[in-house]
């Protein structure tokens, strides 16, 4: 094992002022050295990293360092050793100091030293002792404890100094300013935290009372009772704007801790600033955040009660039903009290439950959205109207629940009952007159009471087109009321696209015939079966065909056809070779009141196409055309084939 | 069909102009003879005098309306197997389907045309077995 360097830059001889515990070595070495009478004598104690630390008296350091590397300590390292030989040197080579034999050596080993070392007093002399008793043993050994002590103190100051500083350190890198002041508020240190805060150097703010520091001078004297000694509330964080060497300002948080002595007197303060612009910026950003969401809150309450609408979440994996306040309302049921799935359905009459619980559990499944109107009764026995709207809980692509709303619409359901009502008694209710107007001109005009003047028969005829097609119209009407109100029932049956066109066709050619238009049929020879109302798609065809027939001139044809549009779809398409539909109407042929031909001319009711849309839509089928300026119009509509076990 | 002749056609309408047309188109268009009630009373009273081969009545009445009318006309002896057509404004299908479930031999939409009223009527009555 290596021995530790020795450390050839301290001379005990000359006694360091600095360190007094160096002299310390020197003392006892040359205590023992005198007190034993010897010439020679050397204390050596391990100091740790700096090495072994050696005093010696007749000798220089290094030739006490040779002469210690000759030496090894005796197996019993507590005991005071005595020899007249070379028993104390290494491989029992007589002993030597220069060219000098050595024939004394004794030894006292202190305690806590090193394993192997040499910690201890050691005496030399050229000569032979053997008067050393055992007193002299004893006064060894106690000089020995008083480099003990030595030992001990230079590791308390180590300890001390590296406490100090991983203090310093750990005041350094605080996050917190760090301001040392006395008593009188004047500053005696700060940490680097500080420098960085204010840009002062602690040189340029040591010996300054603290008052500078603070944007609002006044400050200085209002925070005074946080460094008075007799105050309660020294140590209370208060907030304060503070300056900046810049002269920039920041809020800052600080916390004033008194220094006391052993006595308990306060010797000084020690303060933190914490820089808390940022924090009470977020602190406000939070506190608007939140008065913000209450205010919307509140909002969403008050409008959600406003337009009686409440919502719920049923949440898959817990079983968990939650409803608003307002939805509770709704349902005329105390406000939080828990519902299970089940019990929410019970407000519905058992067919509409399962229509509920089928929309709900396919939203589950396919994560589809589904919307219903039913009527319900609350938890008081007031029957309402309500629309319900179920949407997917997604969490991280899987559906996880149901979210919903549930709204009253009891009176919405009244308004549209009282406008449909409204609508069908004013058009049933202008029947009546527009039977008489329409049957008394219809006998004058067709000369019942003797022939009529070639300009009054005009007149009349006018007249008699126009109370038609008043007429046409309350039916459209009342057609679309029936349409828009869902009241429209639909018998759909599997039927073959080709025989309703040649019905289509022969209703329609006698007014094909009067107009000069020659209608024909172009049907696929095997059965083309589709699954549609055949009432309705006559309606809709006839619309289609009399449009057709309109807008050809004399001697056109206007063509239905029935084909294959793909294996599953089969199209009916009526083909005219009129003028074209204009550009700026093809967007909206399909709306209310869009006529594309000037209203004097040709007359329809301006509904025909929107009745024919929504009777083909609901039929599960598409309506459309192509069209082209000056080559004419293929008005269509396409229904799916219908399978064989659809019929009926 | 000879002895099923439609001769005598009977009107109930409260609207007196309607009466006027229908008059007019039955009786002067197609050539029937014709006589008007103005409402269910009259017609109880007048039809069986009258021995009409087809009663035409008018749906939405004061008082006694077409259908009431048809189930006391139902149940008298003398009118009971008279065949009804109904003349409404209100004859979208399922209307039409209830007067024809009732046993009404078929519905005529108003406004009708009194030029084609006689033929419609006849059309009806032709194929009312």
């Amino acid at each position: 094992m290596p021995r530790k360097a020795f450390r050839a830059d301290r001379n005990h001889d000359e006694p360091s002022s600095q360190a007094p515990c160096k002299g310390a070595l020197n003392h006892i070495v040359q205590l023992a050295a005198r007190l034993f009478d010897v010439p020679l004598a050397v204390t050596v104690i391990d100091d740790g990293a700096a090495g072994l630390d050696i005093a010696a008296v007749g000798m220089t350091t290094d030739e006490a360092a040779h002469l210690l590397q000759q030496l090894e300590l005796p197996a019993d390292q507590h005991r005071v050793t005595v020899a007249d030989d070379g028993s104390l040197a290494r491989d029992e080579k007589p002993l030597t100091l220069g060219d000098e034999p050595l024939r004394f050596a004794a030894v006292a080993p202190i305690i806590p030293g090193t394993d192997p070392g040499l910690d201890g007093v050691w005496l030399f002399d050229l000569q032979h002792r053997v008067d050393f008793d055992d007193q002299q043993r004893r006064d060894l050994q106690s000089l020995a404890a008083l480099l003990e002590d030595e030992v001990i103190l230079r590791r308390t100051n180590d300890q001390l100094r590296r406490a100090h500083r991983n203090q310093e350190l750990i005041l350094e890198v605080m996050p917190a300013a760090l301001l040392f002041a006395d008593p009188q508020r004047r500053i005696t240190g700060a940490n680097q935290t500080f420098t960085d805060m204010y840009g002062y150097s602690a040189e340029e703010v040591r010996g300054r009372t603290t008052e500078f520091l603070y944007a609002n001078p006044e400050d200085f004297a209002r925070t005074a009772r946080h460094y008075n000694p007799d105050a309660t509330e020294q140590t209370d964080p208060y907030r304060v704007e503070y300056r900046r060497k810049d002269g920039s300002t920041f809020l800052g948080e600080t916390i004033g801790v008194p220094i006391c002595d052993d006595q308990g007197e306060t010797v000084g303060y020690l303060g933190t600033i914490r820089d808390v612009t940022d924090k009470v910026r977020v602190e406000q950003e939070r506190l608007q955040a939140l008065q913000q969401l209450r205010e919307s809150e509140e909002l969403l309450r008050e409008t959600s009660r406003m337009a009686r609408i409440g919502g719920g979440k049923y949440d898959l994996r817990t079983g968990e039903v939650t409803w608003s306040e307002q939805l509770y309302r709704l349902h005329e049921l105390p406000v939080g009290e828990p519902l299970s799935r089940e019990q929410t359905l019970e407000f519905f009459q058992p067919s509409d439950r399962q229509r509920l619980q089928a929309a709900i559990d396919e939203t589950i499944d396919t994560g589809q959205p589904h919307q219903l109107e039913l009527p319900m009764t609350t938890a008081t026995g007031r029957r309402q109207w309500v629309r319900i709207k179920s949407s997917p809980l997604i969490e991280d692509g899987e559906v996880v629940g149901v979210t919903g709303y549930h709204q009253d619409i009891t009176e919405e359901k009244q308004a549209a009952e009282a406008k449909r009502e409204f609508i069908s008694v004013v058009s049933h209710e202008l029947r009546t007159p527009l039977t008489s107007i329409q049957g008394s001109i219809s006998l004058v005009a067709n000369e019942v009471f003797g022939a009529l003047p070639e300009e009054a028969e005009q007149v009349m005829g006018i007249a008699l087109r126009n109370t038609r097609r008043l007429a046409a119209l309350i039916d459209d009407i009342l057609d679309i009321e029936k349409i828009e109100s869902g009241k429209l029932q639909l018998h759909l049956v599997s039927a073959d696209a080709a025989e309703i066109v040649d019905e289509v066709a022969a209703t329609n050619r006698q007014f094909a015939t009067d107009a000069g238009v020659r209608l024909i049929t172009d049907v696929p020879d095997e059965p083309a079966p589709i699954r549609v109302d055949p009432d309705k798609l006559h309606q809709v065809l006839t619309n289609l065909v009399s449009n057709a027939i309109k807008v050809s001139d004399q001697n056109d044809c206007v063509e239905l056809v029935v084909q294959h549009d793909s294996p599953d779809m089969v199209r009916l398409s009526v083909r005219d070779r009129g003028p074209g539909i204009p550009r700026q109407f093809r967007d909206r042929l399909f709306e209310k009141f869009t006529r594309a031909a000037p209203s004097s001319d040709k007359p329809g009711t301006g509904l025909g196409l929107s009745i024919a849309k929504s009777l083909t839509e609901q039929m599960h089928g598409q309506i459309g055309f192509d069209t082209s300026v000056d080559e004419g119009t293929t008005m269509w509509v396409a229904f799916p084939v219908a399978d064989d076990r659809s019929d009926q | 069909m000879s002895d099923d002749q439609l001769q005598r056609i009977l009107v109930v309408d409260d609207d007196p102009d309607i009466r006027r047309l229908a008059t007019l188109a039955l009786q002067r268009v197609g050539g029937f003879d014709v006589q008007t009630c103005c409402d269910g009373a009259e017609a109880l009273q007048v039809a069986p005098e009258f021995g009409p081969d087809l009663i035409v009545l008018d749906v939405m009445m004061p008082q006694m309306d077409g259908i009431e009318l048809f189930e006391a006309f139902s149940e008298h002896p003398q009118l009971a197997s008279v065949p009804v057509i109904f003349i409404t404004a209100r004859a979208q299908k399922p209307e039409i389907d209830r007067y024809l479930a009732l046993g009404a031999i078929g519905v005529i939409k108003k406004p009708f045309d009194p030029m084609t009223l006689a033929d419609e009527i006849l059309r009806i009555w032709a194929r009312r077995l």
